[in-house]
């Protein structure tokens, strides 16, 4: 168990409208969607009914509809709608997907692993393609400390960093998302300034870090 | 009339399913009892495909058995917008032969554990974690341009090729979690027109 915090699911604009990320934030599964009304949520990963991953599912208007039976969760309280096999009949009221406290900011949607945790905000820049390291949170912190010169923590999950100077020499803020005891997930937010292209930043950020991951792969 | 010979739960005839139902093609279809029947390796079958490979499309006098192929030729002979392989023809080809690494890889991993073959898929996994790694990246670069799809704005055959296989990776315990680039291009691929399943693929 990592310490109760808000982390990085996924870039704002990697959760376009109708899609379903399947993210883990410490243990725990989550489908994180966006609906037709824009707003990001983060559900438990499992549907009341019989236990399928929501993240195979589809979203309609507000509403996630389970791949299995075809069961309706409404986005504004995770109570189920429909009930497709029983169209006559209520829903079953008891029922409710659980909802984890979710932001946006920074071009980031965030998740709080606790209850009412406060929000730092980052200091904004290009947001990174995120990728999966096979470590823990504190080990790869750690490595990464070790590893890149001239970095320095902030707080328990980000790292303030610099590209080589060959990709660019920016600094970045690399955020973690601690995902399983072996699995850790580094979102990024890469201080340029505001270039006129900046996906060619967001690629020099990527090969960068890629090359981090497979340096820490072969030392293990 | 095109015919073609196909299994239903091999990923590289679905690829060709895939492509005749998006261009609206019209076309005959011949089951090949893959597995358990092994109608594949038959002396008929071979005279089409003397490796006993599949698909096989015969369209007219020519006989193809690689997807990769049949795909260019579906979309280089009966494609009238010529939107789906003459628009980039090399960076598509490099995409197919990802597609190629993939169906060697992932897909072979997938039909081993389907097939319950007892042997070890994971030398087949170890080969595909850096395609798919590659692929992810691709995807979220180009998505982080407003490209969608593989090769631009627009669906080609590098799509169709390097999605039978991804889409069902989980089949061959791959959590596509993993490369989020890559499952949201799934649901891209999904509302190509004339987008169709096979059994482990859910539509929109
Ligand atoms: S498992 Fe979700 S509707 Fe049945």
């Amino acid at each position: 168990m990592t310490r109760a915090g808000w982390y990085p699911l996924a870039g704002a604009g990697d959760l376009a409208e109708g899609h379903i990320v399947d993210a883990v934030l410490d243990g725990r599964a989550l489908a994180v969607w966006r609906g037709a009304d824009r707003i990001a949520r983060a559900w438990e990963n499992r549907c009341p009914h019989r236990g399928v991953r929501l993240s195979i599912g589809s979203v309609v208007g507000d509403e996630l509809v389970c791949r299995y039976h075809g069961w309706r969760f409404a986005g504004a309280d995770g109570r189920c709608t429909r009930v497709p096999a029983h169209p006559n009949s209520a829903p079953p009221s008891g029922l409710r997907i659980q909802a984890r406290p979710v932001r946006e900011a920074a071009g980031i949607v965030w998740c709080d692993s606790g209850e009412g945790s406060e929000f730092v905000e980052p200091e904004p820049g290009i947001v990174a393609r995120p990728l999966m390291f096979a470590m823990g949170l504190v080990a790869l912190r750690g490595a990464m400390l070790g590893a890149l010169g001239g970095s320095s923590a902030i707080g328990e999950a980000w790292l303030r960093a610099s590209l080589p100077h060959e990709a660019g020499g920016w600094t970045v803020t690399l955020l973690l998302r601690p995902a399983g005891p072996h699995e850790c997930w580094v979102h990024g937010l890469v201080h340029a300034g505001a270039p006129a292209r900046p996906v060619a930043i967001a690629r020099a950020q990527t090969d960068w870090l890629a090359g981090v991951r497979r340096l820490f792969e072969n030392s293990l | 009339m095109i015919r073609l010979h196909h299994y239903e739960l091999s990923a590289e005839c679905y690829k060709v399913r895939l492509l005749l139902s998006m261009l609206g093609l019209a076309h005959e279809t011949v089951q090949v009892d893959m597995y358990p029947g092994a109608a594949h390796l038959s002396d008929s079958y071979r005279r089409l495909s003397p490796l006993g490979r599949l698909p096989v499309v015969e369209d007219g006098d020519l006989v193809l058995d690689d997807a990769n192929a049949i795909l260019v030729h579906l979309a280089a002979s009966h494609d009238p917008g010529g939107t789906w392989f003459a628009r980039a023809p090399g960076q598509i080809a490099q995409w197919l032969g990802y597609g190629a690494a993939l169906a060697a890889s992932l897909g072979a991993a997938r039909l081993m554990d389907c097939f319950d073959t007892g042997m070890d898929s994971a030398p087949l996994i170890a080969r595909a974690l850096p395609i798919l790694d590659a692929l992810d990246r691709h995807l979220w670069l180009e998505a982080a341009e407003g490209h969608f799809y593989l090769c631009g704005t627009g669906p080609t055959i590098a799509d169709i090729a390097c999605f039978a296989d991804t889409v069902l990776a989980e089949e061959a315990g791959v959590a596509l979690r993993r490369y989020p680039a890559v499952r949201r291009w799934h649901d891209r691929v999904r509302m190509i027109p004339g987008f169709i399943v096979m059994p482990g693929v859910f539509p929109r």
